[in-house]
């Protein structure tokens, strides 16, 4: 563990010579072929937030939680097979998503956009450090929460670092030794979960234990968590199916690609990494069920102290790390835990790149006037500690109500819900005005009411009964509306000379 | 219900399975793309060097 955390403070010296301007700072200059590619996304998407999120699910909602990763996975495999918004993305050189926004709109659009897509980025992965803490409470049985707080501390400050020096050249590097150590501790954890558990164990779930198997099913039988129900599959279609075009960790690995070609097969190879992503750990998930399930007392026991929240540490996204911790071979949980620690660390360092880039490139740059390579690779590095720093105190403080794949979903579509009809709209619909775009992704704040406390607020106010899934389905319709009715009544006064996607269709 | 197991057991298997695969892929492979791309990227280092005004020249 210790060699391979020194390995990364290497790499990022040793990355820092490969820099030669912002292009490789920010986008690896443009030369990722298709294997670091694959690698760098799966490492980025394949995160320990999101292997924690989906082995809850995976816990309460056992099998019909996978419907998720049939969703997703479908989503990039279509996109990856017809190049829909991301080659044409790709074709048209751009380094960010809201780069894109200028040349097709207005800078007021590249900004705006910008300053949305940050509140909505940082706010989503606020939460990351927490959930990694929670795995090493869980998996190692560390209680102390100040020497926690550090070990979480000092990890992100050692992402920091590699990060900060190399930019994109380091974080696609170690994405790949992480991409390879979680890789095989992630087929490992699914064997001997498979084998800890058994045949018999996983039939006992169907036959014994009242098993959520229909995802259109709004009641989960087995009593554990939420239902799903047509609504839900739905809200997810629209939120996964945009998230798999345009969430800009990702984008930034489409705009990273050697050519548009080769970022049209990232998508059709990723579908698979994606699928991955999100199955393997809810089949840990539904591992854990299973073991708990076949000891009741141990159940009941961690069903009381999570009730109880008399420990923050033990919530139900501690089950998972339990369970491992349980079955797990003394000698393979080092592995497992490095496993999870290179997922952590791949997922954080391209978020925060990802980013400070865009505070630099979009909201910095337009507004200060031109600026330097040399100045903007410095504000790209300050940005990125200013992050590190929020992310620490917002970890520390935002409980989560409901599980944590709401909080994800829903702080995504603040940024989705107006990129959507932007980007779209903009590659494909002549008519997309610049008046359209801002009011498309003014109206994406409306998604931040979609949030625990302020669902809570607004069924309290209105005497109401809606949840967090119809106000993001709101969000979506209102945000499209926006965008069509804006740009027909207000049409920019250049329309007919506008360029259209920028580059030929596929 | 056991229309929903068949489809997921399906799903988790080739999930598994095909994961495999794509880590073999990227694997054995790899290390010929990563020194090809950092050439490429030493050779944007050497033009940068070759003319250092360029990242102090401001750029709209």
């Amino acid at each position: 563990m210790a060699c391979y955390l020194l390995s990364s403070i290497v790499i990022g010296l040793w990355a820092n010579r490969y820099v030669g301007n912002l292009s490789d700072y920010l986008v690896a200059g443009r030369k990722l072929r298709l294997r670091l590619a694959l690698a760098t996304m799966t490492g980025t998407e394949l995160g320990l937030i999101t292997v924690m999120y989906m082995a809850e699910l995976g816990y309460k909602q056992q099998y019909a939680s996978l419907y998720l990763a049939f969703i997703e996975a479908g989503a990039v495999l279509l996109i990856g097979m017809t190049g829909f918004v991301v080659y044409r993305l790709r074709e048209s050189s751009v380094m960010t998503i809201p780069e894109y926004y200028e040349k097709r709109y207005s800078s007021k659009v590249r900004v705006v956009g910008a300053i949305v897509m940050v509140l909505s980025g940082v706010l989503n992965m606020g939460l990351f450090l927490k959930a990694g803490s929670q795995f090493l409470t869980a998996i190692s049985g560390l209680q102390d929460e100040m020497s926690l707080k550090l070990i979480m501390t000092g990890l992100l400050l050692l992402v920091l670092f590699y990060t900060v020096l190399g930019g994109m050249v380091s974080v696609v590097i170690t994405d790949l030794i992480q991409f390879l150590i979680l890789g095989t501790g992630m087929v490992i954890v699914t064997v001997v979960v498979f084998w800890s558990i058994g045949w018999d164990g996983f039939a006992a779930i169907v036959t014994e234990q009242n098993g959520y198997f229909n995802p259109f099913d709004s009641h989960n039988p087995s009593g554990k968590g939420a239902g799903i129900g047509w609504l839900n599959v739905i809200e997810m279609v629209v939120v996964m199916g945009t998230a798999a075009m345009l969430w800009p960790t990702s984008a930034a690995r489409t705009l990273s690609c050697q050519s548009a070609a080769v970022a049209k097969k990232l998508y059709t190879l990723s579908s698979v990494s994606f699928l991955a992503r999100r199955a393997l750990p809810v089949f840990w998930g539904i591992g854990t069920f299973a073991f708990f399930a076949s000891q009741p007392e141990m159940m009941d026991e961690f069903q009381k102290t999570v009730d109880a929240k008399t420990n923050a540490s033990i919530t139900s996204l501690s089950a998972m790390p339990l369970f491992l911790a349980k079955v797990v071979p003394t000698g393979l949980l080092g592995l497992v835990t490095a496993g999870m620690i290179a997922a952590f660390m791949s997922t954080h360092d391209s978020y925060l790149l990802c980013w400070s880039g865009v505070i630099t490139q979009d909201i910095v740059a337009p507004i200060a006037g031109p600026m330097s390579q040399r100045s903007r690779i410095l504000v790209t590095r300050i940005a990125i500690f200013v992050i590190g720093a929020m992310l620490l105190i917002w970890g520390l403080w935002y409980e989560v109500s409901g599980n944590l794949w709401s909080y994800l979903a829903t702080t995504g579509a603040v940024y989705f819900s107006g990129a959507l009809p932007t980007v779209v709209g903009g590659l494909y619909w002549k008519r997309g005005s610049q008046t359209g775009a801002l009011a498309a992704i003014l109206g994406g704040l409306f998604g931040l009411s979609a949030m625990g406390p302020c669902v809570t607020r607004i069924n309290h106010l209105f005497s109401s009964n809606v949840n967090g899934t119809h106000l993001i389905l709101v969000t979506f319709a209102f945000s499209a509306v926006l965008y069509i009715l804006g740009s027909l009544m207000f049409p920019d006064k250049t329309e007919q000379g506008k360029p259209v996607g920028l580059n030929s269709p596929t | 219900m056991t229309i929903w197991m068949t489809i997921w057991t399906i799903l988790l298997i080739t999930s598994g399975l095909a994961f495999l695969v794509v880590l073999a892929y990227v694997a054995f492979g790899v290390k010929a793309e990563l020194i090809e791309t950092l050439n490429d990227l030493k050779a944007d280092v050497n033009e940068s060097q070759a003319d250092e005004d360029i990242l102090d020249r401001p750029i709209k």
